[in-house]
């Protein structure tokens, strides 16, 4: 009995939580252009829509940096990272902040990113 | 006793005298009466006075000029029994201008007796007597040919008339002539001779009568002197003779005329233009200037003159002289043929007598010897002919020294020389050089041949002999050469050629053959030295045609027991035995000739050390050929073969290498034109080695190749067979490497296709042995200077792709240790391009599954290098895979929940650093599993989600199937949603954690027995997860028609990973069974 209460809170909760849904942002592609930096994280946007990815606590340098594919739609910014040996990586991403200065987004586990422009 | 008994008969027969002897005795008496009668007669008839004018007025009548005879005596006890004048005081004047003196002669006394009986009777002249003493005589000619000793009255009708007066008389008889102290001087100026004649004796005895004669001839003077000039006044000869006998002899009919010519001039001068003949030294030696002894046989008629030893000496040199002298006649030219000979005539004193002109080439030179000289001469002397000459000369105790020009003096010298002089046209005159020895110091020289055409080309034909001290050469060679030399040398060489080739060193054309052997010798040359107890260099010039590819100049024969070469400087030090080597070379002193090399040699041994490479050579036998093209001196074709018993080398202490045999035969053209050193020789070499060993220190184990066989040409290294043990690899490789000669100037990459054959390889083993090559040592060293060391870290030694380098190699492997993994069944391209590795494509069989990898490993710089793969395991035993490979158990944790064959295919690539630390900002992977019928492991993790997810007790553990797509980014595994068919229930799953092992896990229940789905999240670290209930996120995730826009893109996200992984999937991968 004390199980099947449980899942029944369960189902209400999960009932209610699927009712929920943020509203859409739209971003402008363009202003990811650019070279930003999260600690020693980089990512540079090309206005292509290709980029490449470093970290110099790695040792790596922007020369050295790692391609990818970037699209903006909306709030949704997905990234697909190219692999040298043929698969590929996407990830995909809800940006929340897009300024001149600032750019964040959050992963689908909640996790944020912010990262500087790099002037 | 004979006395008495001879008077005692006289006085007995005194009484009977008879009356014819009576007769007689009053006769005679009675002629006595009468001659005495005649004489005083003749003494009162013909007296002085009246005989001085008869003759004084015959002189006016005979005589042109003016003439005085002071006084005329009949001679009759003087010049008895002969009838004779004795004329006194007579003086002969014919004044001419110019003239030293008026008068022409002067005698004091002049005896003439003639035998008048035998004139009279037989018309024969018979000067029984001509005596003349005190005779002063000034004899002039001038410039017009008019001579002052003209003074008889020319009578050219009496001589037209008379013509049988001026015949010889049939017996001319000069008994006595005898000539005492005549003084004259003679001056001819239309010929420019100016003599005089100081105290000359004259005597001449003898007779001449039907063709036969017999008399003796005199001359003594006490000085005689003679000077000519030109035309033009320049003296070209003064000559005195001072205190000069002569005497000469003759006997005989003249067609055997015998006698001898004997004369002496004890001294003299004689000057010809500026120079003086006779010097202060031959003066000083109180010799006689010149000794004649001339006997000789005379054949007057024939005009034929025989010599026998006649000896003519100058300061008591002499020659002797023998043989027959025919003079010219009208039927032939003057002919000899003679024996000439002169025997020790001494060098130093002879040079010091003669004139100054004709020794200053001794200036500086001490030159001594003992000269003798025996030969003939034989032929005919005119305009077109000359005697051939044939001579023997033999030189002792010569002496030679020039401290100017040559560091050497020369002792003993001795030679014997023959020598023939044919002055005739087409004549050749030659020399034979029997011996000429000489010694210097300690070494000895002797030259012996033949020198033909003497007087032209002079052919010489010389073999020259000699034992030197080889320190003792230095002195002829250019003080620039810096070089020592000890040992000695033994020469035995001939040579030929003309002297103009000699003397220019004309080496195209001359001939030699010789050897010279050096013992003990010892040579420094700057800074190479060299030492052989025995060498021996055998020179043939022409060359015996080693080879017909270019014009030889010369061969050579080299053998040496032992020879040790060393050149510090740049650590060299070689040791030769055995050594046989044969050589041929052009014309080296030919600068329009380039230099062409042919070469073969033997040899016991060769040790060396270069540096510190040390080799060492078991009868190797080399053949070279260098030999440039005529019309481009700069392209030079060379060809090699080699082959040796066995080699070994050895670099430092680092790599050795033993080979049991070697071949190596090819050729090589060189174009100094080219960029790079391989394009510069086009080298095409076949090389065949077999028992090859090479021990490198950084390998634990020594590399066999028990045979190699491979072609070098231009651009292509063609590899016939080679086969190789490596450690405990072996392998079989064949193929061709090109484009080498672009890679080393850096214009292009080494390409090479090989085939590798192999029952076992350690892959380990391998790249530990080829990491790094192509890249430069010191960007090596600075890249590994760079690299953060940590205390607990060795020093970074990543294997370094080799760079510029495209390799494909087609691997056949039977079983394969990589990694530490277990690999059999191998096959495939491994490919190695410009610093990057890639295994492409390889198929291959492991316990776990038929495999196919693609995996490339880069490396831009050591702490950054960059591995990759592309994995396919096709039907693949689960948990043998993760035994295999352990990471992947890391990256799909679930995976060890299972069991079963599936289809797994991974994508990863990271950078690692130079210790092979993942840099994780690097990281990327993708992977997809599929599979049906996996059996899911109870373990406990299963056991809590099947608690939470309320499976029935009696649910099997098998997943129906099974298809999973995940990515890695940096740290983050992220598994995308996948649907699980187990029992009677459907599940989602899908998650993220991270390296670190934080879980983030979403569970739900799409289809159960229950009337709710459930969704489950699984949060937490390993091993500590939490458990919570959430709502579903993918309701409708594999209903497509329902789906979402988050689940459609989800969907389309996982489609893009698979396909982006099976898409390399090769089909005979699918299909493959092995080797």
């Amino acid at each position: 009995m004390k199980r099947k209460l449980w899942l029944l809170t369960v189902i209400v909760a999960s009932v209610l939580m699927g009712s929920c849904e943020d509203p859409i942002v739209t971003f402008n592609a363009p202003d990811m252009v650019g070279k930003w930096v999260r600690g020693t994280e980089f990512y540079r946007y090309d206005s292509n829509h290709s980029g490449v990815t470093w970290d110099t606590a790695d040792d790596v340098s922007e020369q050295e940096g790692q391609p990818f594919t970037w699209t903006l739609d909306g709030d949704q910014l997905t990234l697909v990272h190219q692999m040298e040996m043929g698969g590929v990586v996407p990830k995909v991403y809800t940006v929340t902040v897009l300024s001149s200065s600032t750019l964040t987004y959050r992963d689908n586990y909640n996790q944020t990113f912010t990262y500087s422009r790099v002037r | 006793m004979k006395n008495t008994v001879s008077a005692e008969i006289s006085t007995e027969k005194a009484p009977r005298r008879s009356p014819f002897k009576l007769t007689a005795v009053v006769f005679a008496s009675l002629i006595g009466v009468l001659l005495l009668v005649v004489v005083v007669a003749c003494y009162l008839v013909f007296t002085p006075s009246r005989l001085t004018s008869i003759v004084n007025k015959l002189s006016d009548r005979y005589l042109t000029c003016e003439s005085h005879f002071e006084r005329v005596d009949l001679s009759l006890f003087r010049t008895f029994p002969d009838v004779g004048l004795d004329i006194k005081d007579v003086v002969l004047v014919n004044p001419m201008e110019c003239a030293l003196s008026d008068t022409l002669a002067r005698v004091n006394r002049l005896t003439v007796a003639i035998n008048v009986k035998d004139y009279l009777k037989n018309k024969d002249i018979n000067v029984e007597k001509l005596l003349l003493k005190g005779v002063v005589a000034h004899v002039f000619v001038n410039k017009q040919g008019e001579a002052n000793y003209d003074i008889f009255v020319t009578d050219t009708t009496q001589q037209t008339d008379d013509t049988s007066s001026s015949s010889m008389p049939d017996r001319i008889s000069l008994k006595k002539i005898h000539v005492d102290d005549l003084s004259c001087d003679y001056r001819d100026l239309q010929n420019g001779v100016d003599a005089v004649v100081d105290r000359m004796d004259v005597k001449i005895d003898g007779e001449w009568m039907d063709s036969r004669t017999d008399a003796v001839f005199h001359l003594q003077s006490d000085r005689l002197s003679c000077v000519l000039a030109d035309s033009v006044g320049l003296e070209m000869l003064n000559a005195h003779l001072d205190k000069l006998k002569l005497k000469l002899t003759a006997d005989g009919p003249l067609s055997m005329l015998r006698g001898s010519l004997d004369a002496v001039v004890a001294d003299g001068d004689v000057r010809l233009g500026t120079m003086d003949y006779v010097t202060p030294a031959a003066h000083a030696s109180r010799k006689h200037l010149l000794e004649v002894e001339l006997p000789f046989e005379a054949n007057v008629e024939a005009k034929e003159v025989s010599l026998s030893d006649a000896v003519v000496s100058f300061l008591n040199n002499s020659i002797v002289l023998s043989g027959h002298v025919a003079l010219p006649s009208e039927y032939r030219p003057l002919t000899i043929d003679t024996h000439f000979s002169l025997e020790d005539w001494h060098i130093v004193p002879l040079l010091d007598v003669l004139p100054s002109d004709f020794t200053s080439w001794r200036e500086g030179m001490d030159l001594d010897g003992c000269i003798s000289v025996y030969g003939t001469a034989v032929g005919a002397l005119n305009d077109t002919s000359m005697p051939l000459v044939e001579a023997h000369l033999k030189l002792a105790d010569g002496v030679f020294a020039l401290s100017s020009s040559l560091p050497y003096r020369f002792n003993d010298i001795a030679s014997d020389i023959d020598a023939t002089l044919n002055l005739n046209k087409h004549g050749v005159s030659k020399a034979t050089v029997n011996s000429l020895r000489a010694v210097t110091g300690k070494n000895c020289l002797e030259l012996s041949g033949k020198v033909d055409d003497l007087l032209g080309a002079m052919n010489i034909d010389a073999r020259l002999k000699g034992d030197v001290a080889l320190k003792d050469v230095k002195p002829i060679l250019p003080d620039s050469l810096d070089l020592d030399m000890k040992g000695r040398s033994h020469i035995d060489m001939k040579a030929a050629g003309t002297l103009a080739q000699f003397a220019t060193v004309d080496l195209a054309h001359l001939k030699v053959d010789g050897i010279v052997r050096l013992a003990d010798l010892n040579v420094r040359l700057d800074d190479i030295m060299a030492q052989s107890p025995n060498l021996s260099v055998a020179v043939k010039i022409p060359s015996k045609d080693m080879t017909r590819q270019f014009d030889e100049l010369l061969s050579a024969h080299i053998t040496s027991g032992s020879l040790h070469a060393v050149v510090p400087t740049v650590g060299v030090d070689a040791h030769l035995t055995a050594t046989d080597i044969d050589a041929a070379i052009s014309d080296v002193l030919d600068p329009n000739i380039p230099f062409s090399l042919a070469a073969k040699g033997t040899f016991g041994k060769i040790e060396g050390r270069v540096d510190t490479i040390q080799a060492s050579i078991s009868e190797p036998r080399i053949e070279v050929e260098m030999v440039p093209k005529k019309k481009e001196p700069s392209r030079v074709d060379y060809k090699l073969k080699y082959n040796s018993s066995s080699l070994f080398a050895r670099i430092n202490d680092s790599l050795s290498l033993n080979m049991a045999g070697l071949e190596i035969k090819g050729t090589a053209h060189y174009d100094s034109t080219r960029s790079n050193v391989l394009q510069q020789w086009s080298p095409d070499f076949d090389v065949d080695f077999k028992r090859g060993y090479i021990n490198m220190t950084q390998l634990d184990y020594i590399v066999q190749v028990p045979d190699m066989k491979f072609n070098y040409k231009p651009e292509r290294c063609e590899i016939s067979s080679a086969n190789v043990v490596f450690g405990n690899s072996d392998f079989y490789l064949s193929g061709a490497v090109t484009g080498l000669e672009d890679w080393i100037s850096h214009e292009d990459m080494l390409r090479g296709d090989l085939y590798f054959t192999s029952n076992y390889t350690n892959v380990d083993d391998l790249m530990a042995a080829l990491s790094g090559l192509g890249t430069p040592s010191d960007s090596l060293s600075a890249q590994q200077a760079e690299v953060p060391v940590s205390a607990v870290r060795t020093d970074p030694n990543p294997f370094i792709v080799p760079r510029d380098v495209d390799f494909v190699l087609h691997t056949r492997i039977k079983e394969c240790t990589a990694f530490d993994n277990e690999l059999q069944e191998l096959a495939g391209d491994v490919m190695v391009h410009d610093g990057v590795a890639v295994l492409e494509q390889v198929g291959f069989v492991c316990k776990a599954a038929r495999m196919q990898l693609t995996a490339l490993y880069r490396t831009p710089r050591i702490n950054h290098i960059f591995v990759g793969m592309d994995f396919h395991l096709l039907d693949i035993n689960i948990s043998e895979l993760i035994d295999m490979i352990p990471c992947v158990d890391t990256l799909v944790p679930m995976l060890a929940a299972f069991d079963g064959h599936a289809d797994f295919h991974l994508c990863a690539e990271t950078y690692v650093d130079a210790y092979y630390q993942p840099k994780m900002s690097t990281l990327r992977g993708a992977a997809a599993l599929s599979g049906d019928h996996l059996v899911v492991l109870d373990n406990e993790t299963f056991n809590t989600i099947a608690k939470y997810m309320m499976f029935s007790k009696r649910t099997e553990n098998v997943v129906d199937s099974l298809n999973v797509e995940m990515t890695v980014f940096r740290k983050e595994v992220e598994i995308y949603p996948f649907l699980l068919s187990m029992d009677k229930y459907r599940l989602v799953a899908s998650g993220r954690h991270n390296l670190d092992m934080n879980y983030d896990y979403h569970l739900e229940i799409l289809k159960s027995p229950l009337p709710s789905r459930l969704a489950l999240d699984v949060k937490g670290v390993m091993p500590k997860l939490g458990f919570s209930l959430t709502k579903c996120r993918y309701p409708d995730l594999f209903e497509p028609e329902k789906q979402s826009q988050l689940e459609s893109q989800t969907m389309r996200l996982k489609n893009m990973i698979r396909e982006s992984l099976e898409k390399n999937v090769k089909e005979s991968t699918r299909e493959y069974k092995g080797l």
